[in-house]
């Protein structure tokens, strides 16, 4: 009965076989490592869930003062509290999930000196928590469509492109960062401050055609979250009309951010009880 | 048949200071710096790693399926990393280990619980980082529940628990794990005496089960009952391997020669020994049965007055059982010429419940100031349980500190 199934611990260990077969082994502590995340966030908070929708509801709030009472920007005649909304809590799903899961191996160090599984449930674990913050921002949403009077286009069948890419990509980003944390503690001041810098290069709280001369143009080519952001709004309100040449380099982009992430983590995994 | 688990060759390096294995993590500069100065070397691993050293050293050995075998030695001797390597929370250097069906490890118990969970929901937690499945969980789910004795206080967080409910709850969970291969750190140094007897005789159930179990402890008495075949671990590499009995007999040994340098020279006092002795040889194995003797060979280079000089008995967990000076029954012993002297003790058997002690010299002046400032004096001794004492077993062990060699007369009236 014991020898039907050999495991084999060496020094090298090939790259693809294990991974496949780990998530199909350890499903059941994913499922679980979620539940912990969404069961323990918001325990012995006085309002609980209520965060999830407050947090873009209040940088809504503050954004739709300063930027388009005080500036003008040009949200192409959708109306400025859906046009926010719309990529905020897309923006909120990925800043939490980059923060928390960068973190993430960190801040889970004695499990991970104490017991083997496969480390990348982690980091995924989070973002996949993450999901349900979005799911109920949307209720919200809808309700603000309703009351400024906005309506849904027929593009919103492919409403969860964006929230994939985005997935796709914060996952990969967690995978960099939460392997290199675990070396290198630095990388918990810069997490923060990448974010902040991310939110004002991104599109979320501007629409893309905000950023029309060359140089911008080229960052916004570059960030996966300008295509990300601009196809998220696309599908909701019908407009403005997506700018194909951005959003398939977000696309490219996410790929390559995911895989650069999955294969630095895959080389740092075997270290990781050893470094953290 | 083949062994349920080999190890072949296995050595596991480190790297002291600012390599890649500091302990907190390093910081990116170092890395940087490296990677600017040497760029070809640091790829190559040449640069940045300089001082190593070998946890671990060419270790290979078998364990039959079915065999239960300890793995013992001194702190940093390398048993952790054996077991982090059998466990596969590290992997080695160089060499391999193949385990043949499901390892369970237990270096800890409770990984994973979140203080803000309830218990209920901790247990189907830990039992899935132990790799439970949920449909596994929830058929033992009471059976644990029962186990840990924590039923009225399932749907509390674990927060809210006393220490004893938390471990009691850890360990349930951990012990109904049903792996074929068992490998476990020292779980049972934790909680109360009464629960340490009773995560002991679980193990024993374990194996009798006929499942694979390493079995790393301190505690040699845990050893000898839960192994039959032990190794003994120094300075990474195997020092002995073989039946649990005599490799135990054989780091005891070791032991001895490791314990204080003497003579311990202190101003008005020179200790030459400190010994335990019984059946005639020095040794830190007690049998609970029988009385031993401690021994104190000292010399006072002055006439000393006033004299308060003996020993202490403490128990593992620090408790101060016992305390037994020269002059106790004897006021003429507090005054004592100059010269050389030996002192000893005997020591009941059927008095001290099994375990681990520690019996520390003392010595000062009354009112007045340690003689023996500075030098720690110590022995530590295992005592195994009396033989024919009738501890009630797992069921109802005894936690007292200490047992009576006394018989109840019972007369029908």
């Amino acid at each position: 009965m014991a020898s039907d199934k050999v495991k084999v611990i060496g020094p090298k260990q090939s790259f693809w076989e294990v991974n496949l077969r780990d998530i199909w082994e350890y499903r059941e502590l994913l499922y679980f490592l979620t539940l912990r995340q969404i069961k323990t966030k918001y325990k012995q908070t006085a309002i609980g869930v209520v965060w999830v929708v407050l947090q873009p509801l209040l940088t809504m709030a503050i954004f739709a003062l300063i930027f388009y009472r005080v500036g003008n920007f040009n949200t192409g005649g959708i109306e400025v509290y859906p046009f926010l909304f719309s990529t905020l809590m897309l923006w909120t799903f990925f800043s939490s999930a980059l923060n928390s899961g960068s973190q993430s191996l960190v801040s889970n160090a004695n499990m991970i000196s104490k017991i083997y599984f496969p480390r990348f449930l982690l980091p995924l674990s989070l973002s996949i928590a993450g999901l349900l913050d979005y799911v109920i921002s949307w209720a919200v949403f809808v309700v603000i469509m309703f009351v400024t009077g906005e309506a849904f286009s027929s593009w919103m069948v492919f409403i969860w492109v964006p929230l994939a890419l985005t997935f796709v990509l914060v996952t990969g980003l967690t995978f960099l960062f939460s392997a290199m944390a675990a070396k290198y503690r630095d990388v918990q001041f810069i997490v923060p401050f990448f974010t902040t810098i991310l939110l004002f290069a991104s599109p979320v709280l501007y629409p893309l055609t905000a950023a029309a001369d060359p140089f911008l143009r080229g960052v916004m080519t570059l960030n996966p979250l300008a295509g990300i952001m601009a196809s998220q709004r696309f599908f909701i309100f019908g407009q403005p009309n997506l700018d194909l040449p951005v959003f398939l380099s977000a696309v490219v982009v996410t790929a390559a951010v995911f895989v650069v992430g999955l294969l630095y983590f895959k080389r740092y995994e075997r270290q990781l009880a050893d470094v953290i | 048949m083949l062994p349920a688990i080999s190890v072949r060759g296995v050595s596991k390096q480190y790297y002291i200071g600012t390599g890649s294995y500091t302990a907190a993590g390093s910081r990116l500069t170092e890395t940087l710096t490296n990677t600017i100065r040497h760029p070809i070397l640091t790829f190559r691993g040449f640069v940045g790693n300089k001082e190593s050293f070998w946890a671990l050293q060419d270790i290979t050995f078998d364990v039959r399926e079915g065999e239960s075998m300890g793995i013992i030695g001194r702190n940093g001797a390398g048993k952790s990393t054996m077991l982090k390597v059998l466990s596969q929370i590290t992997y080695p250097t160089t060499g391999e280990v193949l385990l043949r069906g499901r390892v369970g490890s237990l270096l800890e118990v409770g990984t994973g619980f979140h203080p803000d969970l309830t218990g209920r929901e901790n247990v189907f937690l830990n039992g899935a980082i132990l790799g439970m499945t949920r449909k596994e969980i929830r058929g033992k789910f009471d059976e644990i529940v029962k186990f840990a004795e924590v039923e009225k206080f399932l749907d509390t967080p674990v927060k809210r628990y006393s220490s004893g409910m938390y471990l009691r709850l850890a360990f349930a969970v951990a012990a109904h794990l049903e792996s074929e291969i068992l490998i476990a750190d020292e779980v049972l140094a934790v909680g109360d005496q009464q629960f340490q007897a009773k995560c002991l005789g679980k193990m024993k159930e374990v194996y009798r089960e006929g499942r694979t179990v390493i079995f790393v402890s301190h505690n040699m008495h845990a050893v000898r009952s839960l192994c039959e075949s032990a190794i003994l671990l120094k300075n990474g590499r195997i020092a002995a391997t073989g039946a649990a009995n005599d490799v135990i007999d054989e780091y005891a040994r070791s032991l001895e020669k490791a314990s204080n340098i003497f003579p311990v020279e202190a101003s008005e006092i020179t200790v030459d020994a400190l010994e335990v002795l019984q059946n005639g040889r020095d040794t830190t194995l007690i049998d609970g049965t029988k009385p031993f003797d401690i021994i104190v060979r000292f010399r006072l280079p002055r006439d000393m007055e006033q004299l308060r000089m003996g020993v202490y008995l403490n128990n593992a967990l620090g408790d101060e059982l016992v305390r037994s000076f020269l002059s106790d029954w004897d006021v003429t012993k507090e005054r004592l010429g100059a010269g050389r002297y030996v002192a000893r003790l005997n020591f009941p058997g059927k008095f001290l419940v099994p375990g681990s002690y520690t019996i520390t010299m003392g010595a000062r002046r009354q009112g007045s100031i340690d003689l023996l400032a500075g030098h720690r004096i110590e022995r530590s001794i295992n005592v195994a349980a009396p033989t024919d004492f009738n501890s009630g077993g797992v069921v109802d062990p005894y936690q007292a500190q200490v047992i009576l060699d006394r018989k109840w007369e019972l007369d029908r009236v």
